[in-house]
């Protein structure tokens, strides 16, 4: 305790010092820094102030355009005519139940490949990271027939599955990586320790892996979040419509209501923005273990 | 043992819990299907209804789910569920379901060989009795394109053609005239060009109003829109003089600044809307526009002065000669469980008191049908309606469109390059004589 403090005294003192003169190479350092970060915030500023004009006032002169007055109605017509309310619960349904199932199988997956010695471990961790091979478009009709001919099509289970499955292989692949990093004599403290596998696994593995399932969710969150096209081959009836179906119920055959989709779409990345914050800590511990590891 | 049992108690929780949330969503699919699969005792129908509209309050889809909401009124067994999806992945979609052969009991389709004939090739479009439909005032010829060997596959919906939109203000404030010819047309863009503003506007990364361009500068040039299909045919070539004479002019056009910069990145919502913000002075676009006078996101003054002229001659051609068809439409499918109900539903679509009357007064398109003037048309309603009754000759479908889906892509791609200079327009003439060679032998 007693160096703890000490440390900490010290690099406050630091600090303090470091403050006081502020170079030259400080100033540009920080201009730098803030126009990135002006240009990283820019895009959202632009998606909202976008959603407050009139649909005519698109494709104009400036890139920033005071609205004038602001179209408040564009976010009235979000949530009458673009049913904001009833998708954002089938999106949230279905995006927390596909993250949740992915991240599940992917420790399980990992765990499997990582410490345990079996036969064909190496044949079916290459046959699951196959699986990031395959386009989306190609699986469309199979799955659409097979959805067919199990009754799955307009059922929630036909986004969760198709979507879950597309996220395991990297998903697995990400926490494989960070897996075999863990050093195996903690294991083995727990099992000298009398542990069995399960335990090791979820009070073991699971809470030093947690950085590494922050950064699978957050990814997976953002692309079951945004999927459309899956969603509109598998499901048609209203109630089971996710987020993006709201944008295009803005779309008339040739031009469309612009406002009212930007409005929609700022809707839509208030969450995406929420998660990001919650979890932007645990995201950047997941990334530097993972480019550690190469 | 105590641990493994506790394990297994807490994935069997999982599962249950899981299994749950399955069964909730079948059971509301289930009590949602009855009316669609089991309802023929009761006498219940559901029909199922697919359109490129998604917008179901305002234009198209407006009208469509008018008509929809007050048949359902009318005739309580009956429930119409609309799935609407844009343009693209409505086509998608069109293939999964005819893939499958489950396609919804009423479609839209486009009377145009790349969209409906594979339809009708593999059967699963309805026959229907063009007799029903008669005495509807459907323009004449309008059902050739959902035909094929003399049988009819689905009634149209519109009448489309190709004019040309001005601003008048722009033209009145700087004393200059709409042009009538070509040369015109190019005098008239250098002069706006001079000024500071736009002159054509149209959307060119969409790819699809090139072509259509292009029927207008090879009939300008001709005199007719026949070398166009007779080439597409094989009974001519796209090496003919004269269309490398039009596509050299319609490169000539693009060089002198006819169409604004940057016209072949521009899509549709920003070509509409520069022309909107009174930034263009012309604007080349299909008839269905008429609802900018009545655009409330646009000026006043634009609204007001928003006009529409003929697409400019040549001295072979007459202002009447005009890029016109029936594009889109519905039809009903064959493997539909309600046929009767559908062609009833679509009887009662076609009445005159319902699409041609409501379409027509929303000013989201003209209709295919006879319809009667109500006198509260907006002024670019009436020029529209001036500028179709001056009709002397129509090119039936845009060449893009009377092939396979692949041609409908060179060609487009085709015009793009063209006009990139990246082909010439005798290099421009033989590759599309190669495309339609190709689709020639991919339709045997």
């Amino acid at each position: 305790m007693e160096i703890q403090g000490h440390t900490n005294q010290t690099i406050t003192i630091l600090q303090k010092r470091k403050r006081k003169p502020l170079g030259v190479g400080k100033v540009i350092l920080y201009t730098f820094m803030a126009i990135i970060g002006f240009l990283q915030i820019f895009p959202l500023l632009w998606l909202f102030n976008y959603s407050l004009l009139k649909s005519g006032d698109f494709f104009g002169d400036t890139i920033f355009q005071l609205p004038s007055p602001p179209q408040w109605g564009n976010y009235v017509s979000a949530f009458t005519q673009g049913n904001v309310l009833p998708y954002f619960f089938n999106s949230v349904l279905v995006t927390f139940v596909s993250v949740a199932l992915t991240a599940f199988v992917s420790i399980l997956l990992a765990y499997a490949f990582t410490r345990m010695k079996w036969r064909f471990s190496a044949l079916f961790m290459n046959i699951i990271l196959l699986g990031m091979m395959i386009p989306i478009h190609a699986t469309l009709l199979p799955n659409f027939i097979i959805f067919n001919e199990i009754g799955l099509l307009n059922s929630y289970w036909a986004l969760i599955l198709p979507y879950t499955a597309f996220n395991i292989p990297i998903s697995m692949f990400i926490v494989t990586g960070f897996m075999e990093t863990i050093p195996r004599s903690i294991e083995e403290a727990a099992v000298i320790d009398g542990a069995s596998i399960w335990k090791i696994l979820f009070k073991i593995i699971f809470p030093i892996t947690k950085p590494a399932i922050a950064t699978i969710s957050v990814v997976n969150f953002i692309n079951c979040w945004n999927e459309f096209i899956m969603a509109y081959t598998f499901n048609t009836m209203d109630q089971f419509k996710t987020l993006p179906f709201s944008i295009v119920q803005f779309v008339g055959q040739y031009s469309s209501n612009y406002g009212a989709q930007f409005a929609v779409m700022s809707l839509i990345a208030i969450p995406s923005i929420i998660m990001y914050l919650i979890f932007t800590d645990e995201i950047n511990k997941g990334l530097m273990a993972g480019s550690v590891k190469g | 043992m105590k641990k493994r049992l506790l394990m297994l108690v807490s994935i069997l929780a999982l599962s249950i819990t899981l299994a749950a949330c399955n069964s909730n969503a079948k059971g509301s699919e289930n009590s949602d299907g009855n009316g669609t699969d089991k309802g023929d005792g009761s006498e219940k129908v559901t029909l199922n209804f697919f359109t490129p509209n998604p917008d179901r309050e305002t234009g198209m889809g407006g009208v469509e789910q008018q008509i929809i909401d007050s048949y359902m009124e009318e005739n309580p067994h009956v429930t119409i569920e609309v799935e609407a999806l844009q343009d693209e992945p409505y086509k998608d979609k069109i293939k999964i379901y005819s893939s499958t052969d489950q396609l919804p009991d009423i479609l839209m389709t486009w009377g145009q060989s790349s969209f409906i004939a594979p339809l009708i090739d593999n059967g699963l479009l309805h026959e229907l009795d063009s007799a029903e439909f008669e005495g509807m005032g459907f323009i004449e010829g309008s059902f050739d394109g959902f035909s094929k060997d003399g049988k009819l596959y689905g009634v149209p919906k519109n009448t489309d053609f190709l004019p040309l939109f001005i601003n008048k203000r722009l033209f009145e404030e700087n004393g200059l005239e709409p042009p009538k010819t070509e040369e015109e047309l190019i005098a008239v863009s250098k002069q706006f060009r001079d000024l500071g503003i736009n002159p054509v506007v149209t959307n060119g990364m969409d790819g699809w109003i090139l072509p259509m361009w292009f029927d207008y500068a090879l009939q300008r040039e001709t005199g007719s829109f026949d070398l166009m299909d007779q080439a597409l045919a094989g009974d001519a070539s796209y090496t003919d003089p004269a269309v490398i004479d039009a596509a050299a002019k319609m490169k000539g056009m693009v060089d002198a600044g006819v169409f604004a910069e940057g016209f072949l990145t521009a899509d549709y919502g920003t070509a509409r809307n520069l022309f909107g913000q009174e930034k263009a002075a012309m604007y080349l676009m299909g008839a269905w526009e008429m609802g900018l006078a009545t655009d409330e996101n646009f000026p006043e003054s634009f609204r007001e002065n928003v006009g529409v002229i003929n697409y400019p001659v040549t001295d072979k051609s007459e202002p009447g000669d005009l890029l016109a068809y029936n594009g889109a439409g519905y039809s009903i499918a064959e493997n539909s469980e309600h046929k009767e109900e559908a062609v009833k539903f679509l009887k009662y679509f076609y009445s005159s008191e319902n699409w041609p009357k409501l379409v027509w007064e929303s000013g989201a398109g003209m209709p295919a049908q006879k319809f009667d003037l109500t006198g509260d048309e907006s002024q670019l309603q009436k020029e529209m309606v001036d500028i179709f009754n001056s009709l002397t000759s129509a090119s039936g479908t845009p060449i893009l469109d009377e092939s396979t889906p692949e041609f409908k892509e060179t060609i487009m791609s085709l015009h793009q390059e063209l006009f990139t200079g990246e082909l010439t327009p005798e290099e421009f003439g033989e590759e599309l004589d190669a495309a339609a060679q190709k689709a020639r032998e991919a339709s045997e």
